[in-house]
Protein backbone atom coordinates (compact mmCIF):
# COMPACT_ATOMS: atom_id res chain seq x y z
CA UNK A 1 0.00 0.00 0.00
CA UNK A 2 2.49 2.33 0.66
CA UNK A 3 4.29 1.38 -2.53
CA UNK A 4 0.81 2.02 -4.22
CA UNK A 5 0.35 5.68 -3.27
CA UNK A 6 3.12 7.67 -4.37
CA UNK A 7 2.30 5.26 -7.64
CA UNK A 8 -1.44 6.51 -7.62
CA UNK A 9 -0.23 9.92 -7.27
CA UNK A 10 2.30 10.00 -9.98
CA UNK A 11 -0.69 8.73 -12.35
CA UNK A 12 -2.67 11.44 -11.11
CA UNK A 13 -0.56 13.81 -12.10
CA UNK A 14 0.65 12.33 -15.04
CA UNK A 15 -3.22 12.31 -16.26
CA UNK A 16 -3.45 15.60 -14.54
CA UNK A 17 -0.49 16.96 -16.95
CA UNK A 18 -1.97 15.04 -20.10
CA UNK A 19 -5.23 16.92 -19.97
CA UNK A 20 -3.81 20.54 -20.45
CA UNK A 21 -0.83 19.22 -22.40
CA UNK A 22 -2.02 20.89 -25.49
CA UNK A 23 -0.15 24.21 -27.37
CA UNK A 24 -2.07 27.43 -26.92
CA UNK A 25 -4.53 28.19 -28.85
CA UNK A 26 -5.98 32.26 -29.56
CA UNK A 27 -7.84 33.84 -26.74
CA UNK A 28 -10.69 36.41 -27.37
CA UNK A 29 -11.80 38.60 -25.22
CA UNK A 30 -14.66 41.68 -25.74
CA UNK A 31 -15.64 44.45 -23.24
CA UNK A 32 -18.44 47.06 -23.71
CA UNK A 33 -19.91 50.34 -21.44
CA UNK A 34 -22.27 52.35 -22.32
CA UNK A 35 -21.05 56.50 -21.47
CA UNK A 36 -23.21 59.52 -20.75
CA UNK A 37 -21.58 61.39 -23.21
CA UNK A 38 -21.04 62.48 -26.94
CA UNK A 39 -18.69 60.03 -28.57
CA UNK A 40 -16.60 63.22 -29.20
CA UNK A 41 -16.25 63.89 -25.70
CA UNK A 42 -15.16 60.28 -24.71
CA UNK A 43 -12.53 60.01 -27.85
CA UNK A 44 -10.74 62.86 -26.65
CA UNK A 45 -9.72 60.61 -23.40
CA UNK A 46 -9.86 56.83 -24.76
CA UNK A 47 -8.58 58.33 -28.32
CA UNK A 48 -5.05 60.00 -26.38
CA UNK A 49 -2.65 57.09 -27.40
CA UNK A 50 0.26 58.92 -25.68
CA UNK A 51 -2.20 59.01 -22.37
CA UNK A 52 -4.18 55.93 -20.95
CA UNK A 53 -2.87 56.97 -17.63
CA UNK A 54 -6.04 59.75 -18.21
CA UNK A 55 -8.31 56.97 -17.99
CA UNK A 56 -6.67 53.47 -17.45
CA UNK A 57 -6.15 53.17 -13.31
CA UNK A 58 -3.63 50.60 -13.40
CA UNK A 59 -1.31 52.71 -15.36
CA UNK A 60 0.57 55.93 -13.77
CA UNK A 61 2.34 57.70 -15.93
CA UNK A 62 3.24 56.92 -19.99
CA UNK A 63 6.18 58.40 -22.35
CA UNK A 64 5.36 58.01 -26.33
CA UNK A 65 6.96 58.37 -29.34
CA UNK A 66 4.99 59.05 -32.51
CA UNK A 67 1.81 60.53 -31.85
CA UNK A 68 -0.89 58.86 -33.85
CA UNK A 69 0.71 57.56 -36.70
CA UNK A 70 0.56 53.99 -37.00
CA UNK A 71 3.81 52.63 -36.02
CA UNK A 72 3.96 55.14 -32.61
CA UNK A 73 5.26 53.33 -29.55
CA UNK A 74 4.11 54.17 -25.88
CA UNK A 75 5.26 52.36 -22.57
CA UNK A 76 3.05 52.40 -19.61
CA UNK A 77 4.76 52.49 -16.27
CA UNK A 78 2.00 50.61 -13.76
CA UNK A 79 1.05 51.50 -10.37
CA UNK A 80 1.73 47.28 -9.22
CA UNK A 81 5.60 47.69 -10.91
CA UNK A 82 6.48 46.36 -14.18
CA UNK A 83 5.98 48.62 -17.48
CA UNK A 84 4.19 47.59 -20.73
CA UNK A 85 5.51 48.62 -24.34
CA UNK A 86 2.80 48.96 -26.77
CA UNK A 87 2.56 50.26 -30.92
CA UNK A 88 0.32 51.47 -32.36
CA UNK A 89 -1.23 49.44 -35.70
CA UNK A 90 -3.88 51.66 -36.81
CA UNK A 91 -5.95 54.88 -35.73
CA UNK A 92 -8.77 56.59 -37.35
CA UNK A 93 -9.80 59.32 -35.32
CA UNK A 94 -13.01 60.10 -37.96
CA UNK A 95 -14.45 56.36 -37.11
CA UNK A 96 -13.23 57.05 -33.42
CA UNK A 97 -10.63 53.69 -33.20
CA UNK A 98 -7.52 52.49 -33.03
CA UNK A 99 -5.55 49.33 -32.64
CA UNK A 100 -2.38 48.75 -30.73
CA UNK A 101 -0.07 45.53 -30.11
CA UNK A 102 1.73 44.76 -27.07
CA UNK A 103 5.78 44.07 -27.81
CA UNK A 104 6.90 40.54 -26.70
CA UNK A 105 8.06 39.40 -24.50
CA UNK A 106 6.10 40.89 -21.13
CA UNK A 107 6.93 39.62 -17.74
CA UNK A 108 4.46 36.87 -17.06
CA UNK A 109 4.41 38.62 -13.11
CA UNK A 110 3.22 41.78 -14.76
CA UNK A 111 0.92 40.83 -18.00
CA UNK A 112 0.61 37.16 -18.54
CA UNK A 113 0.12 37.01 -22.55
CA UNK A 114 1.98 36.65 -25.97
CA UNK A 115 1.14 38.11 -29.40
CA UNK A 116 -1.73 40.47 -27.59
CA UNK A 117 -3.42 42.79 -29.75
CA UNK A 118 -6.26 45.24 -28.99
CA UNK A 119 -8.90 47.38 -30.85
CA UNK A 120 -10.89 50.42 -29.08
CA UNK A 121 -13.78 51.62 -30.68
CA UNK A 122 -16.50 54.38 -29.77
CA UNK A 123 -19.42 53.94 -31.43
CA UNK A 124 -22.76 56.52 -30.90
CA UNK A 125 -25.55 54.70 -28.67
CA UNK A 126 -29.26 55.83 -28.17
CA UNK A 127 -29.83 59.13 -26.73
CA UNK A 128 -26.94 61.25 -27.37
CA UNK A 129 -24.42 58.98 -25.50
CA UNK A 130 -21.84 56.42 -26.32
CA UNK A 131 -20.75 52.89 -26.56
CA UNK A 132 -17.40 52.13 -26.32
CA UNK A 133 -15.88 48.20 -27.60
CA UNK A 134 -12.82 46.78 -25.81
CA UNK A 135 -11.58 43.69 -27.86
CA UNK A 136 -8.51 41.24 -27.66
CA UNK A 137 -7.02 38.97 -28.96
CA UNK A 138 -4.00 36.86 -27.38
CA UNK A 139 -2.07 33.92 -26.15
CA UNK A 140 -1.38 32.92 -22.95
CA UNK A 141 1.90 33.65 -21.58
CA UNK A 142 3.70 29.89 -22.30
CA UNK A 143 3.93 28.38 -25.52
CA UNK A 144 4.82 25.45 -25.21
CA UNK A 145 2.60 22.30 -23.96
CA UNK A 146 1.72 22.22 -19.79
CA UNK A 147 1.94 25.53 -19.00
CA UNK A 148 2.64 26.55 -15.29
CA UNK A 149 -0.38 28.16 -13.10
CA UNK A 150 0.23 32.12 -13.98
CA UNK A 151 1.16 31.46 -17.95
CA UNK A 152 -1.87 29.14 -18.85
CA UNK A 153 -5.21 30.39 -20.28
CA UNK A 154 -7.09 30.99 -17.18
CA UNK A 155 -4.54 33.55 -15.87
CA UNK A 156 -4.00 35.33 -19.56
CA UNK A 157 -7.75 35.65 -19.26
CA UNK A 158 -8.32 36.94 -15.88
CA UNK A 159 -5.78 39.57 -16.40
CA UNK A 160 -7.43 40.80 -19.63
CA UNK A 161 -10.55 40.65 -18.08
CA UNK A 162 -9.45 42.64 -14.81
CA UNK A 163 -7.76 45.70 -16.91
CA UNK A 164 -10.87 45.86 -19.39
CA UNK A 165 -13.19 45.85 -16.72
CA UNK A 166 -11.71 47.99 -14.16
CA UNK A 167 -10.72 50.21 -17.58
CA UNK A 168 -13.96 50.75 -19.01
CA UNK A 169 -16.01 51.33 -15.54
CA UNK A 170 -12.80 54.06 -14.37
CA UNK A 171 -13.03 55.59 -18.39
CA UNK A 172 -16.83 56.05 -17.66
CA UNK A 173 -16.00 57.42 -14.28
CA UNK A 174 -13.75 59.92 -15.29
CA UNK A 175 -15.88 61.39 -18.57
CA UNK A 176 -18.95 61.36 -16.84
CA UNK A 177 -17.33 63.18 -14.08
CA UNK A 178 -16.42 66.26 -16.68
CA UNK A 179 -20.09 67.06 -16.68
CA UNK B 1 -3.45 20.89 -63.49
CA UNK B 2 -5.73 23.93 -62.07
CA UNK B 3 -5.83 26.15 -65.06
CA UNK B 4 -7.48 23.28 -67.63
CA UNK B 5 -9.38 22.13 -65.40
CA UNK B 6 -11.07 25.43 -63.98
CA UNK B 7 -11.04 26.61 -67.46
CA UNK B 8 -13.27 23.42 -67.95
CA UNK B 9 -14.93 23.97 -65.32
CA UNK B 10 -15.93 27.87 -66.21
CA UNK B 11 -17.07 26.55 -69.83
CA UNK B 12 -18.98 23.76 -67.92
CA UNK B 13 -21.06 26.31 -65.91
CA UNK B 14 -21.82 28.36 -68.55
CA UNK B 15 -23.38 25.86 -70.09
CA UNK B 16 -26.08 26.40 -67.49
CA UNK B 17 -26.94 23.21 -67.57
CA UNK B 18 -24.15 21.47 -65.73
CA UNK B 19 -24.30 18.02 -66.13
CA UNK B 20 -21.76 16.20 -64.69
CA UNK B 21 -18.90 15.16 -66.38
CA UNK B 22 -17.94 17.00 -69.34
CA UNK B 23 -14.58 15.70 -69.54
CA UNK B 24 -14.30 17.93 -65.78
CA UNK B 25 -14.68 15.21 -63.44
CA UNK B 26 -17.24 15.09 -61.25
CA UNK B 27 -16.79 18.33 -58.70
CA UNK B 28 -20.25 19.05 -57.63
CA UNK B 29 -21.26 22.71 -59.48
CA UNK B 30 -21.74 24.56 -56.28
CA UNK B 31 -19.55 22.77 -53.54
CA UNK B 32 -19.86 23.22 -49.63
CA UNK B 33 -17.50 25.78 -47.56
CA UNK B 34 -16.18 23.76 -44.21
CA UNK B 35 -15.42 26.19 -41.82
CA UNK B 36 -13.49 25.56 -38.63
CA UNK B 37 -14.54 27.50 -35.36
CA UNK B 38 -11.82 26.96 -33.06
CA UNK B 39 -13.69 28.28 -30.13
CA UNK B 40 -17.04 26.68 -30.51
CA UNK B 41 -15.19 23.05 -31.40
CA UNK B 42 -17.57 22.93 -34.45
CA UNK B 43 -17.60 23.25 -38.56
CA UNK B 44 -19.87 25.25 -40.11
CA UNK B 45 -21.31 23.64 -43.36
CA UNK B 46 -21.74 26.32 -45.96
CA UNK B 47 -23.51 25.65 -48.99
CA UNK B 48 -21.98 27.96 -51.45
CA UNK B 49 -24.78 28.03 -54.20
CA UNK B 50 -27.10 29.87 -51.16
CA UNK B 51 -24.26 30.92 -49.02
CA UNK B 52 -26.14 29.49 -45.97
CA UNK B 53 -24.91 27.74 -43.36
CA UNK B 54 -26.54 24.27 -43.57
CA UNK B 55 -25.66 22.27 -41.01
CA UNK B 56 -23.21 22.70 -37.65
CA UNK B 57 -20.85 19.80 -37.00
CA UNK B 58 -19.42 19.07 -33.39
CA UNK B 59 -15.26 18.16 -33.76
CA UNK B 60 -12.63 17.83 -31.38
CA UNK B 61 -11.73 20.80 -29.40
CA UNK B 62 -10.06 23.66 -30.98
CA UNK B 63 -10.41 22.72 -34.47
CA UNK B 64 -8.07 25.16 -37.01
CA UNK B 65 -7.23 23.64 -39.86
CA UNK B 66 -9.30 22.11 -42.69
CA UNK B 67 -8.91 20.49 -46.23
CA UNK B 68 -11.20 18.80 -48.47
CA UNK B 69 -10.61 16.11 -51.15
CA UNK B 70 -10.91 17.66 -54.79
CA UNK B 71 -14.11 15.56 -55.69
CA UNK B 72 -15.50 17.03 -51.92
CA UNK B 73 -15.79 13.14 -50.71
CA UNK B 74 -13.43 13.99 -47.50
CA UNK B 75 -12.86 16.82 -45.20
CA UNK B 76 -10.17 16.57 -42.86
CA UNK B 77 -9.97 19.08 -39.84
CA UNK B 78 -7.67 18.82 -37.42
CA UNK B 79 -8.43 19.34 -33.65
CA UNK B 80 -5.07 20.52 -31.62
CA UNK B 81 -6.84 21.07 -28.37
CA UNK B 82 -7.65 17.48 -28.30
CA UNK B 83 -4.37 16.30 -30.58
CA UNK B 84 -6.98 14.53 -32.77
CA UNK B 85 -8.13 14.92 -36.07
CA UNK B 86 -12.05 14.92 -37.62
CA UNK B 87 -12.91 12.64 -40.76
CA UNK B 88 -16.00 14.18 -41.88
CA UNK B 89 -18.22 12.56 -45.09
CA UNK B 90 -18.67 15.60 -47.92
CA UNK B 91 -21.42 14.22 -49.45
CA UNK B 92 -24.07 13.51 -46.10
CA UNK B 93 -22.10 16.38 -44.40
CA UNK B 94 -21.52 13.99 -41.44
CA UNK B 95 -18.54 13.06 -39.35
CA UNK B 96 -17.49 9.81 -39.94
CA UNK B 97 -14.52 9.34 -37.70
CA UNK B 98 -12.20 10.71 -35.37
CA UNK B 99 -8.32 9.70 -35.04
CA UNK B 100 -5.79 10.82 -32.69
CA UNK B 101 -2.83 12.17 -34.69
CA UNK B 102 0.21 13.39 -32.97
CA UNK B 103 0.68 16.33 -30.07
CA UNK B 104 -0.27 19.32 -32.18
CA UNK B 105 -1.92 18.62 -35.70
CA UNK B 106 -2.34 21.98 -37.33
CA UNK B 107 -1.99 23.12 -41.38
CA UNK B 108 -2.96 20.33 -43.85
CA UNK B 109 -3.00 19.15 -47.11
CA UNK B 110 -4.92 16.25 -48.92
CA UNK B 111 -3.28 14.94 -51.81
CA UNK B 112 -5.43 14.77 -55.56
CA UNK B 113 -6.30 11.84 -55.82
CA UNK B 114 -7.92 11.60 -51.80
CA UNK B 115 -5.83 8.93 -50.62
CA UNK B 116 -3.71 10.63 -47.91
CA UNK B 117 -3.55 13.66 -45.91
CA UNK B 118 -0.49 15.69 -44.82
CA UNK B 119 -0.79 17.08 -41.75
CA UNK B 120 2.16 19.42 -39.77
CA UNK B 121 2.12 18.93 -36.16
CA UNK B 122 2.87 22.41 -34.26
CA UNK B 123 4.62 21.13 -31.02
CA UNK B 124 5.83 17.58 -32.71
CA UNK B 125 8.10 19.74 -35.47
CA UNK B 126 7.11 16.53 -38.19
CA UNK B 127 4.61 16.06 -40.78
CA UNK B 128 2.12 13.22 -40.15
CA UNK B 129 1.52 10.92 -43.32
CA UNK B 130 -2.38 9.84 -43.25
CA UNK B 131 -3.99 7.07 -44.83
CA UNK B 132 -7.47 8.03 -45.03
CA UNK B 133 -8.85 4.65 -46.48
CA UNK B 134 -6.88 3.10 -43.19
CA UNK B 135 -7.57 6.08 -41.05
CA UNK B 136 -3.80 5.80 -39.83
CA UNK B 137 -0.23 7.55 -39.58
CA UNK B 138 1.95 5.63 -42.08
CA UNK B 139 4.70 8.27 -41.18
CA UNK B 140 6.01 10.86 -39.52
CA UNK B 141 8.52 12.89 -41.38
CA UNK B 142 10.53 15.02 -39.05
CA UNK B 143 10.70 18.76 -40.58
CA UNK B 144 11.59 22.49 -39.37
CA UNK B 145 10.46 23.66 -36.11
CA UNK B 146 6.90 24.64 -35.63
CA UNK B 147 5.27 23.62 -38.57
CA UNK B 148 2.32 25.36 -39.78
CA UNK B 149 0.76 25.41 -43.58
CA UNK B 150 0.73 22.20 -45.76
CA UNK B 151 0.30 21.97 -49.48
CA UNK B 152 0.61 19.23 -51.89
CA UNK B 153 1.30 19.60 -56.00
CA UNK B 154 -2.04 18.77 -57.96
CA UNK B 155 0.50 15.59 -59.55
CA UNK B 156 1.03 14.56 -56.04
CA UNK B 157 5.06 14.77 -56.49
CA UNK B 158 5.87 17.47 -54.03
CA UNK B 159 4.63 18.53 -50.58
CA UNK B 160 5.33 21.83 -49.20
CA UNK B 161 5.52 22.71 -45.68
CA UNK B 162 6.49 25.99 -43.46
CA UNK B 163 8.43 25.80 -40.82
CA UNK B 164 7.25 29.09 -39.03
CA UNK B 165 9.86 29.11 -36.39
CA UNK B 166 12.73 28.36 -38.64
CA UNK B 167 12.20 30.86 -41.16
CA UNK B 168 11.97 28.54 -44.01
CA UNK B 169 10.08 25.84 -46.08
CA UNK B 170 10.82 22.91 -47.27
CA UNK B 171 9.99 20.51 -50.22
CA UNK B 172 9.49 17.14 -49.43
CA UNK B 173 9.05 14.12 -52.14
CA UNK B 174 5.65 12.81 -52.26
CA UNK B 175 7.04 8.88 -53.39
CA UNK B 176 9.88 9.00 -50.99
CA UNK B 177 9.20 11.10 -47.82
CA UNK B 178 12.26 12.55 -48.08
CA UNK B 179 12.89 16.28 -47.11
CA UNK B 180 14.42 17.24 -50.96
CA UNK B 181 15.47 21.14 -50.34
CA UNK B 182 14.64 24.08 -47.44
CA UNK B 183 14.63 27.46 -48.24
CA UNK B 184 14.86 30.60 -46.15
CA UNK B 185 11.77 32.75 -46.67
CA UNK B 186 10.18 35.63 -44.23
CA UNK B 187 9.99 35.51 -40.80
CA UNK B 188 8.04 33.30 -39.53
CA UNK B 189 6.03 31.79 -42.73
CA UNK B 190 2.45 30.53 -41.97
CA UNK B 191 -0.01 29.63 -44.53
CA UNK B 192 1.03 28.49 -48.25
CA UNK B 193 0.33 28.40 -51.29
CA UNK B 194 0.85 26.61 -55.05
CA UNK B 195 0.16 28.40 -58.04
CA UNK B 196 0.48 25.81 -60.98
CA UNK B 197 -0.19 28.02 -63.73
CA UNK B 198 3.48 29.27 -62.87
CA UNK B 199 4.80 26.84 -60.45
CA UNK B 200 5.08 29.07 -57.84
CA UNK B 201 4.90 28.82 -54.04
CA UNK B 202 3.98 32.01 -52.20
CA UNK B 203 4.25 32.39 -48.32
CA UNK B 204 2.32 34.74 -45.92
CA UNK B 205 5.40 35.68 -43.34
CA UNK B 206 3.21 36.59 -40.21
CA UNK B 207 6.23 38.58 -38.89
CA UNK B 208 7.51 40.46 -41.80
CA UNK B 209 4.55 41.45 -43.22
CA UNK B 210 5.20 40.08 -46.56
CA UNK B 211 4.68 37.88 -48.96
CA UNK B 212 7.73 35.55 -50.21
CA UNK B 213 7.30 34.56 -53.82
CA UNK B 214 9.56 31.36 -54.97
CA UNK B 215 9.91 28.98 -57.60
CA UNK B 216 8.45 26.09 -56.64
CA UNK B 217 10.29 23.56 -58.87
CA UNK B 218 13.78 24.93 -58.32
CA UNK B 219 12.83 25.92 -54.95
CA UNK B 220 14.61 29.56 -55.48
CA UNK B 221 13.46 33.22 -54.00
CA UNK B 222 11.80 35.27 -56.72
CA UNK B 223 10.64 38.31 -55.32
CA UNK B 224 9.32 39.68 -51.45
CA UNK B 225 5.83 41.45 -52.06
CA UNK B 226 5.07 43.62 -48.90
CA UNK B 227 1.48 43.15 -48.04
CA UNK B 228 -0.60 44.30 -45.16
CA UNK B 229 0.18 43.82 -41.28
CA UNK B 230 0.23 39.77 -40.07
CA UNK B 231 -0.36 38.45 -43.20
CA UNK B 232 -1.69 34.88 -42.61
CA UNK B 233 -3.06 32.45 -45.26
CA UNK B 234 -3.05 32.73 -49.58
CA UNK B 235 -5.66 31.43 -52.16
CA UNK B 236 -5.61 32.52 -55.33
CA UNK B 237 -8.52 32.67 -58.30
CA UNK B 238 -8.60 34.31 -62.02
CA UNK B 239 -6.97 31.47 -63.82
CA UNK B 240 -3.65 31.86 -61.33
CA UNK B 241 -3.85 35.19 -61.86
CA UNK B 242 -4.75 37.04 -58.52
CA UNK B 243 -3.36 35.96 -55.52
CA UNK B 244 -5.02 36.66 -52.48
CA UNK B 245 -3.91 37.07 -48.78
CA UNK B 246 -5.44 38.16 -45.26
CA UNK B 247 -4.18 40.51 -43.28
CA UNK B 248 -4.98 39.80 -39.45
CA UNK B 249 -4.42 43.02 -38.25
CA UNK B 250 -5.91 45.33 -41.17
CA UNK B 251 -9.07 43.53 -41.21
CA UNK B 252 -8.26 43.29 -44.84
CA UNK B 253 -7.36 40.98 -47.71
CA UNK B 254 -4.55 41.68 -50.54
CA UNK B 255 -4.82 41.45 -54.01
CA UNK B 256 -1.80 40.66 -55.70
CA UNK B 257 -1.39 40.80 -59.31
CA UNK B 258 0.17 37.28 -60.22
CA UNK B 259 2.16 38.41 -63.25
CA UNK B 260 3.30 41.86 -61.77
CA UNK B 261 4.07 40.39 -58.70
CA UNK B 262 2.31 44.04 -56.87
CA UNK B 263 -0.41 44.53 -54.32
CA UNK B 264 -2.79 45.99 -56.68
CA UNK B 265 -6.06 46.35 -54.44
CA UNK B 266 -6.92 45.73 -50.77
CA UNK B 267 -10.28 44.53 -49.68
CA UNK B 268 -12.02 45.55 -46.38
CA UNK B 269 -13.10 42.15 -44.89
CA UNK B 270 -14.68 41.44 -41.43
CA UNK B 271 -12.13 41.39 -38.37
CA UNK B 272 -9.11 39.14 -38.05
CA UNK B 273 -9.31 37.12 -41.18
CA UNK B 274 -7.33 34.05 -41.23
CA UNK B 275 -8.37 30.95 -43.83
CA UNK B 276 -9.05 32.04 -47.44
CA UNK B 277 -9.96 29.44 -49.89
CA UNK B 278 -10.81 30.08 -53.32
CA UNK B 279 -14.20 29.19 -55.47
CA UNK B 280 -13.87 26.64 -57.92
CA UNK B 281 -16.27 29.04 -59.78
CA UNK B 282 -12.76 30.69 -60.51
CA UNK B 283 -13.62 33.40 -59.24
CA UNK B 284 -14.90 34.10 -55.88
CA UNK B 285 -12.31 33.71 -52.64
CA UNK B 286 -14.16 33.07 -49.14
CA UNK B 287 -12.55 34.48 -45.75
CA UNK B 288 -12.70 33.19 -42.45
CA UNK B 289 -13.09 36.22 -39.83
CA UNK B 290 -11.77 34.82 -36.28
CA UNK B 291 -13.13 37.49 -34.14
CA UNK B 292 -16.32 38.45 -36.07
CA UNK B 293 -17.49 34.82 -36.53
CA UNK B 294 -18.55 35.15 -40.17
CA UNK B 295 -17.25 34.65 -43.67
CA UNK B 296 -16.89 36.65 -46.74
CA UNK B 297 -18.05 36.10 -49.62
CA UNK B 298 -15.54 38.36 -51.88
CA UNK B 299 -15.68 38.73 -55.38
CA UNK B 300 -11.89 38.42 -57.27
CA UNK B 301 -11.91 40.19 -60.21
CA UNK B 302 -14.27 43.62 -58.89
CA UNK B 303 -12.66 43.07 -54.89
CA UNK B 304 -16.48 43.77 -53.84
CA UNK B 305 -17.62 41.41 -50.72
CA UNK B 306 -20.90 40.00 -51.91
CA UNK B 307 -21.92 38.59 -49.15
CA UNK B 308 -20.88 38.26 -45.21
CA UNK B 309 -21.78 35.32 -43.66
CA UNK B 310 -22.69 34.45 -40.03
CA UNK B 311 -20.53 31.33 -39.15
CA UNK B 312 -19.14 29.94 -35.34
CA UNK B 313 -17.29 31.52 -32.56
CA UNK B 314 -13.92 32.14 -33.82
CA UNK B 315 -13.57 30.75 -36.97
CA UNK B 316 -10.20 30.39 -38.60
CA UNK B 317 -10.64 27.32 -41.78
CA UNK B 318 -6.97 27.47 -42.14
CA UNK B 319 -6.66 25.48 -45.25
CA UNK B 320 -8.15 24.48 -48.84
CA UNK B 321 -11.77 24.46 -47.11
CA UNK B 322 -13.54 24.03 -50.73
CA UNK B 323 -13.17 21.37 -52.88
CA UNK B 324 -11.69 22.22 -56.17
CA UNK B 325 -12.85 19.69 -58.10
CA UNK B 326 -11.13 16.44 -60.05
CA UNK B 327 -8.38 17.82 -62.07
CA UNK B 328 -8.66 16.27 -65.92
CA UNK B 329 -6.29 13.64 -66.66
CA UNK B 330 -3.50 15.80 -68.03
CA UNK B 331 -1.95 14.34 -71.79
CA UNK B 332 0.86 12.11 -71.52
CA UNK B 333 3.20 15.35 -73.02
CA UNK B 334 1.76 17.22 -70.06
CA UNK B 335 2.17 14.95 -67.10
CA UNK B 336 5.92 14.59 -68.17
CA UNK B 337 5.93 18.17 -67.50
CA UNK B 338 3.87 18.75 -64.37
CA UNK B 339 5.68 20.34 -61.24
CA UNK B 340 8.93 18.33 -59.95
Amino acid sequence: MKKLLPLLATTFLLWAGLAEAHGPTRQKYEESIEINAAPDKVWAVVGDFAHPEKWLPQVESTTSQGGTEKGATRELKLKGGGSLKEELVSYDAAQWTFKYKLDDPTDPNVFPVNNYSSTIKVEPSGTGGSKVEWKAAYYRWFLNNNPPPGQNEEAANAAVSKIYKEGLANLKAVVEGQK
Amino acid sequence: MFGTTRTCLRKALAAAIALLGLGCGSAPAEPFAYITNQKANTVSVIDTASGVVVKTLPVGKEPAGVAASRDGSKIVVTNPGSQDITILDGRRQEVVATVPVGQGPLGLAIDSRGARAYIADFYGHYLSVFDLSERRVIKQIPVGRYPAGVIASPDGATLFVANREDDSISSIDGETLAIEKTLQVGKHPFGLLLEPRAKRLYTANVESNDVSVIDAGTLRLIKTIPVGQRPYALASTLGGKRVFVTNQYDNAISAIDADKLEVIGTVQVGEYPEGIAAHPDDKHVYVANWFDNTVSMVNAETLQVEKTILTGDGSRAFGEFIPLGIPAEPPMAERAEVLR
